[in-house]
């Protein structure tokens, strides 16, 4: 369990409740998580219910008309899981910007990543897999960060001098891997251990409808290499953290409901095998796909009047709802040797977005492994109520794991997560 | 931002050029863009405003519920205006922010910055019928308007609730448009849109916006605080009530740049 940095707290309280004369902002959210395992795990954990609480905000406060701090502090209890059971900082940056520049300096969170189903140009920031299994949530990086905004495009140099263990689910936690990783048996190939400054290079620019972007990376990868530790009781995986350079390009084209997505890496390192990465794609809108049903007269008259209550006949009369067509493949050069399961990947989603006056909206996607591995089905649907609240469904099952080398431990799990969250 | 303008010099050079356009011999096509030009001549020189927006959404059984969003607008000479929307309710999306930057010749360009992600996202522009935050506005309706945006038809003299109007009906030149035509009473004293209507791609009557309550700003520009479009076929309203009008407050272009999204 993460402790929570009493000093860090101290300044946020202290912002709190300090008389200012600069402007305080927070966003943030408490909320209740609860989900259901139809089938027991392989493992000993065999709880089919788990609730969790957990409380996020970020606070920003102008210290000075020219510098920003912006502190992010979070925590979470789980009802199974002690490992998710934590508090920490995500963000204690100090921002400093004038108009062809910008300085950050702290605990900051950075995405570069453009593609849907997973993002290998993040490098910057770990991965908190504990919090959400999609990966898309980070953790903090230590950070001192330089921005140039020229006509050439934005510039970037990062120095990162404090590496931070990718989260794992404990022993406790669902889906369950059959075997867990133990943090304390983490190894990394620098001498520095985790205090080896890593460096970050990024050139951004726009050319008309494309976005582009080419980064550098060298230091300590966010992504360890697990090996198995059997002893005459345990069985646990050591995670291990390779010293790697990696090179790699985002690039989004936006030509009017079409938009093109791609992400390529390439690394390399003394401990690992040298390998490309890449996931491209594309997602198509279409908008208010129902509406020619209405244009040209194909439904009858009395369908589309506002008194209708037929839930069938009001979806099909709904000319706000858009359709988005998602797209992707994802590839690693190591096959079945990756440290991730898509290697050769399909994902195929439809999203929907309701425009209504609830910001309803649902993603359906399946990601097919096309090496005759396994099939995960998810749906995500969200929508707000009372104003100030939002309930969100996700659902995922894993089908035919067994074929699939990294997920097969997973066998065919399946959760059902309800999310009630109050925004403020 | 809204219901401002910006000529284009091609578009009075259209006029001026244009065989017989005297006063005399002016067909309605040409007198309506005489209106429409002189209405977005008097819009000139605002330099840049800011605003408070609330947005309150009316259901059919009229259940209300409200958004709160800051606008910043920059006027930009020779080309569309550059325009902020940061949202401050509801609270689950509080920080989102978007920047446009319209334009007279090619299409707008859109950016969205998402709090939670960090991300500053370019979006499609294309999308113009579709609705601004589940409201019966549509993305067209609250952009900048641009003369080159419509063509013209001016149509007759009118009283509208006591005052004297011309009447015209407007016809959005690009294809995504979700109208086909718009009937529009401009005020005749001070070139201002009282009351707009809005016909949709069959050529029904679909919507009425009607504007109120205006304000005028440092002794020359007029801003409505109450915008009510009423949708004649869901029987839903949406009320626009605009708060806080200031005017050539020093923001910058650099305030308007894709890097400046998460600053506000």
């Amino acid at each position: 369990m993460n402790s929570l940095k009493p000093s860090l707290l101290l300044c946020a309280a202290g912002l709190l409740v300090a008389g200012h004369s600069h402007a305080l902002d927070w966003r943030g959210n408490v909320s209740s998580e609860f989900t259901y395992f139809p089938k027991s795990s392989v493992g000993t954990n065999n709880w089919k219910f788990n609730s969790s609480i957990a409380a996020d905000v970020e606070l920003t406060h102008d210290l000075t008309d020219a510098i920003r701090l912006t502190v992010h502090p979070f925590i979470r209890w789980d009802q199974q899981d002690d490992e998710r059971s934590r508090a920490g900082v995500r963000e204690f940056l100090l921002s400093t910007s004038g108009d062809t520049w910008e300085f950050n300096a702290g605990l900051g969170t950075v995405f570069w990543g453009i593609t849907e189903s997973r993002n290998p140009v993040d490098i910057i920031n770990q991965t908190d897999s504990i919090e959400d299994i999609a990966g898309d949530e980070k953790l903090g990086q230590l950070m001192l960060n330089f921005k140039w905004f020229s006509n050439y495009g934005d510039f970037e140099a990062f120095l990162l001098p404090q590496h931070h263990k990718r989260t794992f689910n404990g022993a406790d936690g669902r889906p369950f891997a059959g075997i867990t990783v133990n943090p304390d048996l983490t190894s990394y190939e620098s001498k520095q251990g985790s205090t080896h400054t890593d460096i970050a290079l990024r050139w951004a620019h726009s050319f008309d409808a494309w976005d582009v972007g080419l980064h550098y990376f060298d230091g300590t990868a966010r992504s360890p290499v697990l090996t198995p530790q059997v002893t005459a009781t345990t069985a646990e995986l050591a995670p291990r953290y390779p010293l790697i350079t990696q090179i790699g390009l985002d690039a989004q084209g936006l030509y009017g409901d079409l938009a093109i997505k791609t992400e390529l890496i390439h690394q390399t390192g003394n401990e690992i095998r040298s390998h490309a990465e890449a996931v491209t794609g594309l997602e198509y809108t279409l908008v208010g796909f129902l509406s020619p049903l209405q244009e040209n007269d194909k439904l009858p008259q009395d369908w589309c009047t506002p008194d209708t209550r037929n839930i069938f006949k009001i979806l099909a009369c709904n000319d706000r709802l858009d359709l988005g067509i998602v797209l992707e493949y994802l590839w690693d050069e190591r096959g079945q040797q990756s440290a991730h399961p898509f290697q050769n990947d399909l994902l195929a989603g439809l999203r929907f977005a309701f425009n209504d006056a609830s910001s309803s909206d649902a993603l359906l996607g399946i990601v097919q492994d096309l090496d005759g591995g396994a099939t995960t089905l998810s749906l995500e649907t969200s929508t707000r109520i009372f104003e100030s609240y939002r309930l969100k469904l996700l659902g995922r099952q894993f089908l035919n794991t067994g074929e699939d080398s990294s997920l097969s431990t997973i066998k065919n799990e399946s959760f059902l997560q309800l999310e009630l969250s109050y925004f403020f | 931002m809204l219901f401002t303008a910006k000529t284009r010099s091609i578009a009075i050079a259209a006029l001026l050029l244009a065989p017989g356009s005297t006063l005399l011999a002016e067909t309605p096509e040409e007198r309506g863009l005489a209106i429409a030009i002189e209405g977005d001549k008097r819009d000139q020189g605002y330099v840049d405003s800011t605003a408070n927006m609330k947005m309150i959404l009316r259901n059919r059984a009229g259940k209300e519920s409200t958004r709160n969003v800051r606008i910043k607008s920059l006027e930009v000479t020779g080309d569309g205006d550059k325009s902020l929307s940061i949202f401050d309710e509801p609270a689950d999306v509080k920080g989102t922010t978007s920047l446009t930057w319209s334009h007279s010749e090619k299409p707008d360009e859109q950016w969205l910055y998402l709090p939670a992600l960090k991300r500053v996202k370019r979006i499609s522009s294309k999308n113009k019928s579709g609705p601004f935050m589940g409201s019966e506005f549509a993305f067209e309706d609250i952009g900048s308007q641009e003369v080159d945006k419509y063509t013209y038809k001016y149509l007759r003299d009118e009283d509208f609730e006591s005052a004297k109007t011309f009447v015209m009906e407007r016809y959005p030149t690009d294809k995504n448009s979700g109208y086909t035509k718009q009937v529009v009473w401009i005020e005749q004293d001070r070139y201002i849109a009282l009351k707009l209507e809005f016909y949709d791609r069959k050529g029904s009557l679909l919507k009425t916006l009607v504007s109120s309550d205006f304000q005028q700003y440092l002794d020359k520009f007029w801003r409505p605080s109450t915008l009510e479009m009423t949708n004649h076929q869901s029987g839903k309203s949406t009320t626009l009530v605009f708060s806080d009008y200031q005017f050539q407050t020093g923001l910058k272009s650099s305030d308007f740049s894709k890097n400046a999204l998460k600053k506000q």
